[in-house]
């Protein structure tokens, strides 16, 4: 019998604009957890910044990122952050037609600092490939979602799925 | 995740790979690829998705590397690769494809991660960003080749994901 991936956890479809989401009670039954949004935001083009157990330590968050715009390319490796930006010119804007998808590995260890990966996408400014480290050895039970500028849009949808 | 169809492609090669009548059941669409062509090109090919057939109204951005540059594109279609029909036998390029919302009234973004191998000799590695800016829901998706056929033993494999709740993990 195949087994199934992708156990779907939380979902949502936003039919107001809200400046957080915040997926909580996550269980540490799975090995690994993937991210899925697709949409948008109501201000200037965004990031969406990443927070895990409302941890807001500054330098807890780092990462290494490299993007696309359609003409030049870029990376950096960002540090010292409060959170971390899981989009880097795979910018939201004022349509629902951008989506990441972040992927974090052994989130409930304890024996370990989390890391992710990140994809972002919009076609009309740009992608991104993001690895990112959180310096902290707990369990991760709860991720948050941030917007830079508005709020996210109508229609936006977050989804989380648990990898066995 | 689960597993819609495969399709490998028979002796003789196959101009394009068609997933068709793909129900409205789930929440995302997965592709997993294994492609060649059967060009005399010894490095990659390009190769372009088309939701429902389409040929308009797309669009995507590029970064990808070369094993010696890294660079990147915009282009008016969905594309990503395969290996040429010239490079080391046996070799096949590999591509994910992640659709969320296929079946949505939105404009359909994809996310599209896709490697050429060619014995260390020069291959690509390409993340792309696709957009299919139209409302109707996915219900087939055509790979097509830009060059020769797709080579015989190239594959692909389609899956849905359904996002749902498990009554456990509060979302606000």
């Amino acid at each position: 019998m195949v087994t199934p991936t992708y156990i779907p956890l939380g979902t949502i479809t936003l039919a107001s604009t809200d400046s957080e989401i915040v997926f909580s009670s996550i269980p540490a039954t799975y090995r690994d957890l993937i991210l899925v949004f697709q949409g948008g935001n109501t201000g200037a083009a965004a990031n969406i910044y990443q927070k895990l157990n409302s941890d807001a330590t500054t330098s807890n968050y780092s990462s290494v990122q490299m993007t696309g715009t359609g003409s030049s390319t870029l990376s950096s490796s960002p540090s010292g952050g409060a959170t971390w930006t899981v989009t880097f010119y795979g910018y939201l804007e004022q349509n629902l037609n951008a989506n990441v998808i972040v992927q974090l590995q052994d989130y409930s260890a304890t024996d370990k600092h989390k890391t992710y990966l990140s994809r972002s996408n919009s076609a009309s400014n740009g992608l991104s490939a993001i690895a990112g480290r959180w310096a902290n050895t707990a369990a991760v039970t709860s991720i948050s979602w941030t917007v830079s500028s508005g709020e996210f849009r109508i229609g936006s949808t977050f989804s989380l799925f648990g990898v066995a | 995740m689960q597993h819609i169809e495969t399709v490998t492609v028979g002796s003789g090669g196959a101009a394009s790979i068609t997933f068709s009548a793909i129900p409205a059941d789930y929440t995302d669409l997965v592709i997993k690829l294994s492609l060649r062509t059967t060009t005399a090109d010894t490095g990659w090919n390009d190769i372009f998705l088309r939701p429902n057939s389409a040929t308009t109204n797309l669009t995507a951005r590029a970064l990808y590397g070369t094993g010696s540059a890294a660079a990147s594109f915009s282009v008016s279609d969905i594309r990503f690769y395969a290996n040429g029909g010239g490079s080391t036998a046996s070799t096949f390029a590999n591509s994910a494809i992640y659709i969320p919302n296929y079946a949505s009234s939105s404009a359909k973004s994809v996310s599209i991660d896709s490697v050429s191998e060619n014995n260390s000799t020069t291959a690509i590695q390409a993340i792309l960003a696709g957009l299919w800016n139209q409302t109707t829901a996915i219900t087939s998706l055509e790979i097509v080749s830009s060059s020769g056929n797709l080579a015989e033993f190239s594959s692909a494999s389609l899956y849905g994901v359904l996002a749902g709740s498990d009554g456990i993990v509060a979302v606000s």
